[in-house]
């Protein structure tokens, strides 16, 4: 077997890859992005791509790794339902995910009608000491109980506190 | 630090050099740990888990990957507790909750490391009930690529691959967790030229091959090593056959050419190998009906032998010719030339791209000398399009080791995005441009000179010499310890090539690096048949023709010397110089003007796997074997000699080029030395022709040996005692890993170089007007595209002309419509494409397009060609 330099010789500084202070900008270009249209549009997609100097799937493969970034439409609210290992153990992520489908007539992945509020199920919120839990855009509910998701959805299908 | 460390891995001492990894340390003391995602060829990742072994410390034992950790002076490891086999049950375990059981059904069966490791490390059975996960089974990446996502175990060595290797990043991890699977941008398939490459590194049967995908199961193969017949660079790969079908190849590690990795077309287009319409039979023309009909070999060649000796007898032996193909073996090359040399009398020899392009006969010093580069000047050659794997390479230490490129060439190649520069030159301004970049760096020379001498006067704003032109270019060139200057044959062509290679080694030697130069071909052993004389004006060895000396000692070995006058070129023979004419395995009349001059020769010989539009011309067709089955030897473009062995049945009746050669010239000797034709093919010629009695009472003097080639291997060995730098050459003796021959071997050199630059510079087009780029293309229309499996044949594009997009506004034309290109050679008609990387003031129509467009406007003669488009 001939041992290649390869792994011995790391990419050469500045040699023409990655820019390494672009590639950081990233997460942040693809919030500013998502901002335009709600949701990472294709062509949002390369463009952030060509400004950092990534390729398309480069971007892509991150902006479909976060639950925070959308790759297609989504409802003005979105209602992230966690089915990580903790809320699954905690009372289950079934089981709120299938109270509010209940309620709002929705399976996850869907969108009410009315184009108002989008139901999904999220891997890890990263909120496991205080499972079950979910999110509302940008708001943790945290412990949650069927009482709390009622109330969330009452204040949700009034006018909303969301943004 | 110390250069090597010492390690103990399973109470083995091993000392390595420092800095390796741990998994490649212990294959270096003979265990073996498993990976998945570990490739040697990788940067290390550490994604599968699968490497875990123990390293004992003085606090007890960690596990780690051990295809991340590099050695240390004594480590000491474990890869076979308890602890590190219960790690590896439940790793497999995990890999295979969502891995199918379609072994049976899956192209990687029998050669899968996934399955080898489930049974040598795996639980045996397994604790899963639940239902695995369901994925795409058939997901297209590339028209070539086939992903199976649920086979898929994302060790990354794919995406890998091309972003390391590649400089493509097309294929990424998509989603995360369970939902995790391997995807392209949409819209953006894998295009990267190497890119069947992943099939053969994935280490499941994730990723398959859709030309070879169910035509074979792994241990059922004959494997034959073998190499590539597509480009000059010759990489190595491996003829996979059963029941006489060729079913797939893949790539063959050879660290001096190709390291493991095969362009797409090696590793794709080989069903012209099998095609149902090779040529079984001869074919001989039907003298009554006129149309060609099968014959038997007899019948053919003593045709052949009849109508060429004729044509001798009547009117000379500068009459006929032979034009050969770049393509085929180095035993036929030497045999067709030794044919007209010994045989008929006559140095009308040559190839298409043959005498027309002023070659460095030495070729690339070394492909391994691209990695040692560190500025690497490309001269109207696109290793990206022409030679694929070049263009890894080039790449490579371009990202690795930081060197940079100079481009200059008429098109915005892919390569010129990396650091350098790129100089846009107007196509035959190359000389002009060269030689402005030699004077330039002449009068740097001196600037510094001076500037060290104190002086102030460096730069006179008076005269506008070249000095000051190109600065950067010229730091650049300055600033090269070890550069290396490649062109192609685009730029070598006609008078113009003789200007141009003449000013690129004026800059290379005003550089003091006139032994950099190298000179890429277009066929895949024209580096061979340059060795072997396939030229009017050289000899085996590369000696002139006048070479009195090298003919005498031919004439010993051949029985009868070459004559001394330098015979027709490729483009004479083509414009009437000959009358009788034979070729192998260039389909020179696809182009309409040749097959017009092929029509007023009074016998047409041609032999070649396909009834081409040459060979429909030809009132004699001989059936040829490709290179997969028939013994040869090649020589690539770094003068490696490699060994290309049968690894197929011969296809009918086809026979090797060199053995229908040995035939021919048994038949010829035979007709010359016996005056009574009786027993021979009594139907095709039932009278002695007058010429065969003249020529045996004329005969005197020193007769032709006979001709006694049982087989390839005996052949090279006669090259060995007519080339010189070829005595070592021996079939044996050139393994699997091929010979180079060394360039100090031979002193020739390209003759008259340094000649200054005559040639007036190529004026800046008209409106209206635009100057022909016909550089290649990839996935081009040549003969074996045509013949390629569908998947590949789709490949090809529609006849198009790139125009830049400004040009394109600037004449309001639209992108897509038809427009009709004129040149003073011809006119066609062809779809606009806009293409950023097409100067202004040109259009690119790639050579060996469908139809042949760029070659019917005139396009790889060797001079500007100005078009009109309309």
């Amino acid at each position: 077997m001939t041992m290649d330099a390869a792994r011995q010789t790391p990419h050469a500084p500045g040699a023409g890859l990655v820019d390494p202070t672009k590639q950081a900008m990233l997460l942040s270009a693809l919030y500013l992005a998502q901002e335009q249209a709600g949701y990472l549009t294709p062509a949002a997609i390369e463009r952030v791509a060509q400004r950092l100097g990534l390729s398309p799937g480069q971007v892509y493969s991150v902006a479909s790794f976060y639950s925070l970034f959308r790759i297609e439409p989504v409802g003005r609210y979105v209602i992230q339902v966690c089915k990580g290992l903790s809320c699954y153990l905690c009372g289950g992520a079934e089981k709120v995910a299938d109270y509010i489908s209940a309620k709002l007539g929705i399976r996850p992945g869907e969108t009410t009608p009315d184009g108002r509020i989008t139901l999904e199920l999220v891997e890890c919120l990263a909120s496991c000491g205080t499972a079950p839990a979910m999110r509302i855009n940008d708001q943790l509910y945290e412990n949650l109980t069927l009482d709390a998701i009622d109330l969330a959805l009452e204040r949700l299908l009034e006018g909303g506190e969301h943004g | 630090m110390p250069d090597q460390v010492t390690l103990t891995i399973d109470d083995v001492k091993v000392t390595v050099p420092a800095g390796t990894l741990v998994v490649d340390a212990a294959k270096a003391a003979g265990i073996d740990i498993p990976v998945f995602c570990s490739h040697p060829k990788l940067d290390p990742l550490g994604a599968c888990r699968m490497c875990l072994v123990e390293f004992v410390g003085s606090r007890g034992s960690r596990l780690d990957t051990a295809c991340t950790v590099r050695v240390a002076e004594g480590m000491a490891v474990r890869t076979n507790t308890e602890q590190v086999k219960a790690v590896r049950e439940a790793n497999l375990g995990f890999i295979l909750i969502n891995h199918p059981l379609d072994c049976p059904i899956c192209d990687k069966g029998g050669e899968c490391p996934l399955q080898d490791q489930t049974m040598a490390y795996g639980p045996g059975v397994s604790q899963f009930v639940e239902p695995k996960r369901h994925k795409n089974k058939r997901y297209p990446i590339s028209d070539l690529i086939l992903l199976d996502q649920e086979r898929c175990i994302l060790c990354w060595r794919c995406i890998r691959y091309l972003e390391e290797w590649e400089d493509k990043p097309q294929l990424g991890l998509f989603e995360r967790g369970g939902e995790t699977m391997i995807d392209t941008f949409p819209g953006q398939p894998v295009d990267a030229k190497t890119s069947g490459s992943i099939i053969d590194i994935c280490p499941v049967g994730a990723l398959t091959n859709r030309v070879a995908r169910f035509r074979y199961r792994p241990w059922e193969l004959k494997k034959t090593p073998s190499v590539c017949n597509h480009c000059p660079v010759g990489c190595n790969l491996r003829l996979d056959e059963r029941v006489h079908a060729l079913r797939r190849i893949v790539a063959r590690e050879n660290m001096a050419v190709n390291d493991e990795w095969i362009c797409d077309k090696g590793r794709f287009v080989h069903q012209f190998v099998d095609h149902p319409e090779r040529l079984k039979k001869p074919l001989v023309r039907d003298a009554q009906r006129g149309t060609l009909r099968e014959a038997t070999w007899d019948e053919a060649l003593d045709r052949v032998v009849e109508k060429l000796g004729a044509l001798v007898e009547a009117n000379g032996p500068n009459t006929v010719g032979g034009i050969a193909s770049p393509r085929v073996s180095n035993e036929a090359a030497y045999l067709f030339q030794k044919f007209f040399r010994a045989l008929v009398g006559t140095n009308n020899v040559d190839f298409a791209g043959g005498s027309a392009v002023r070659a460095w006969p030495t070729g690339l010093s070394a492909i391994t000398d691209i990695a040692r580069s560190d500025l690497i000047v490309l001269v109207g050659f696109d290793p990206s399009e022409a030679a694929p794997l070049l263009a890894v390479h080039i790449k490579r230490v371009v990202l690795r080791k930081g060197a940079k490129l100079l481009i200059i060439h008429p098109r915005r190649i892919e390569l010129a995005k990396y650091p350098g520069a790129y100089l846009p030159v107007l196509p035959g301004n190359e000389a002009a441009l060269l030689g402005e970049l030699a004077a330039a760096v002449q009068a740097s020379k001196g600037v510094r000179g001076q500037e060290a001498r104190g002086k102030q006067a460096a730069r006179n704003p008076q005269s506008p010499g070249p000095g000051p032109q190109y600065p950067d270019v010229v730091a650049l060139l300055a600033a090269a310890k070890s550069p290396l200057f490649i062109y192609g044959p685009d730029v070598a062509r006609g008078e113009r090539g003789r200007a141009t290679v003449a000013a690129l080694l004026n800059l290379a030697t005003a550089l003091g690096q006139g032994d950099k130069l190298a000179y890429i071909g277009a066929g895949a052993n024209e580096q061979g048949v340059r060795d072997m004389g396939l030229l009017p004006d050289t000899l085996p060895g590369y000696a002139p023709v006048s070479d009195a000396a090298v003919r005498e000692r031919l004439g010993k070995l051949w029985g009868l010397q070459p004559p001394a006058e330098a015979g027709q070129t490729c483009a004479r023979m083509i414009g009437g110089g000959v009358k009788g004419l034979f070729v192998m395995g260039d389909n020179l009349a696809a182009l309409p003007a040749v097959a017009e001059a092929l029509r007023k020769l009074d016998f047409l010989v041609v032999q070649d796997l396909f009834l081409t539009e040459t060979a429909q011309l030809a009132d004699v067709v001989l059936p040829a074997c490709s290179f997969a089955e028939a013994d040869g030897t090649y020589t690539n473009l770094e003068r490696r000699v490699q060994r290309g062995p049968q690894g197929i049945r011969a296809v009918g009746e086809s026979k090797a080029d060199w053995a229908i050669l040995t035939a021919l010239a048994e038949k010829w000797l035979a007709a010359e030395g016996r005056g009574d034709r009786s027993g021979v093919a009594p139907a095709a010629a039932p009278e002695l022709p007058d010429w065969k009695r003249k020529k045996r009472k004329a005969k005197t003097g020193p007769a032709a040996k006979p001709w006694n080639y049982p087989t390839a291997q005996s052949v090279l060995e006669e090259i060995g005692k007519a080339v010189p730098f070829y005595a070592t050459m021996r079939w044996e003796a050139l393994g699997e890993g091929g010979l180079q021959w060394s360039a100090r071997d031979l002193r020739v050199g390209v003759r008259d170089s340094g000649l200054s630059n005559t040639q007036s510079p190529t004026s800046n087009p008209r409106p209206g007007e635009f100057l022909l780029v016909s550089s290649p293309l990839f996935w081009d229309a040549s003969l074996f595209m045509q013949y390629a499996a569908d998947q590949v044949r789709q490949l090809i594009p529609a006849p198009f002309v790139a125009l830049n997009p400004a040009d394109l506004a600037t004449a309001k034309l639209a992108e897509g419509s038809q427009m009709t290109l004129t040149s003073p050679h011809g006119s066609v008609i062809l779809t606009l494409k806009a293409d950023a990387s097409v100067q202004p003031g040109t259009v690119w129509i790639p050579a060996t397009l469908p139809g042949l467009p760029a070659e019917t406007l005139g396009g790889g003669r060797g001079e500007p060609i100005s078009v009109v488009v309309r």
